[in-house]
């Protein structure tokens, strides 16, 4: 005999272990600050007038991006090992089916600048843009805060490109700078501090105890 | 108060709820990917996925990649079972607010 309240705490604890079971993480934490940071650091570098070139710019942004990626890597493999499972799980795929058509984009055009006269005004808010919809592409299986943050690059895209328009912001090195150190670098900072020690970052569903 | 004697007792044990559940959340599960998710012992799981396999509520399949590895699904068994399950518990619920 048991009671109506362990019938619901039964279905509860059943609709937890699958919510959390269907949820994968794409940026870690610790990679995410140090994207804010050095992102910050890159931005007072071209504040400072140290970057004069356009395309010295971008490649210098694609760098970092590069660097970021392979650190992300590892730092998902080190935590599938932890986990005991393996590094290319049913999550990444379905991960990795869902980012690549948004990363492909924002390479693509950002190629198509390099090929003519990039104009950063314009390639900034896409990057923005396409680094959202990459974000967002994960949302059914992501943790909440991972969706927020796509978001916000969304809504920072579509506000940086209709500042740089409206206020004629071609070429202009300080705007440049301040937009991507307040989105790619100030955004991923709170978001790693926000997600560090918060309940997203555990691992395990504790089902043994939990039911 | 309400009498649980309807539920089916192989999916109600909590180790096993556990495991019929995370199999119903994705078509298939491998072995070492369940055993983390549940914080199981390697033996403990085996004898609960036995039981249920055995039922007929899991199938299981075996892929010799770079280690042998085995993976668990669901049959339609398994699946019918769950959701009667889950019914059921719906059932008693409103059944005791109702009273």
């Amino acid at each position: 005999m048991v009671t109506v309240s362990d019938a619901e705490s039964t279905l509860k604890t059943i609709r937890s272990l699958m919510e959390r079971a269907t949820i994968y993480r794409t940026l870690s934490a610790p990679t995410s600050l140090c994207a804010g940071i050095f992102s910050l650091v890159l931005s007072l570098f071209v504040w400072l007038s140290f970057c004069q070139s356009t395309r010295f710019f971008i490649f210098l942004w694609l760098a970092l991006a590069i660097v970021l990626s392979a650190l992300n890597t590892l730092l998902l493999k080190r935590d599938a090992r932890r986990r005991g499972e393996p590094f290319v799980s049913s999550g990444m795929k379905l991960a990795l089916r869902g980012i690549i058509p948004p990363i492909l984009a924002g390479a693509s055009v950002t190629l198509f600048q390099l090929l003519g006269e990039p104009i950063l005004t314009e390639l900034i808010p896409l990057w923005m843009l396409f680094y959202g919809l990459t974000l967002l592409s994960t949302q059914e299986f992501a943790p909440s805060s991972i969706r927020k943050l796509g978001a916000a690059f969304i809504a920072a895209g579509l506000l940086t490109g209709l500042l740089a328009s409206l206020w004629r912001l071609e070429g202009n090195s300080h705007f440049a700078a301040l937009s991507m150190g307040l989105t790619f670098g100030l955004l991923h900072i709170l978001y790693g501090l926000l997600t560090w020690s918060s309940k997203e970052t555990s691992n395990g569903t504790g089902v043994n105890e939990g039911l | 108060m309400l009498d649980f004697d309807k539920l089916d007792k192989l999916i109600h044990e909590k180790g096993r709820l556990s495991i019929m559940t995370l199999l119903a959340s994705r078509a298939e599960w491998p072995f070492q990917e369940l055993k983390a998710q549940l914080n199981m012992s390697d033996g403990n799981l085996i004898t609960h996925l036995r039981t249920l396999h055995q039922a007929g509520y899991v199938s299981l399949t075996k892929e010799k990649l770079e280690r042998p590895q085995t993976r668990y699904a669901l049959t339609a068994k398994g699946r019918s079972a769950f959701q009667e399950y889950l019914q059921l518990l719906e059932q008693i619920i409103q059944t005791g607010k109702g009273a």
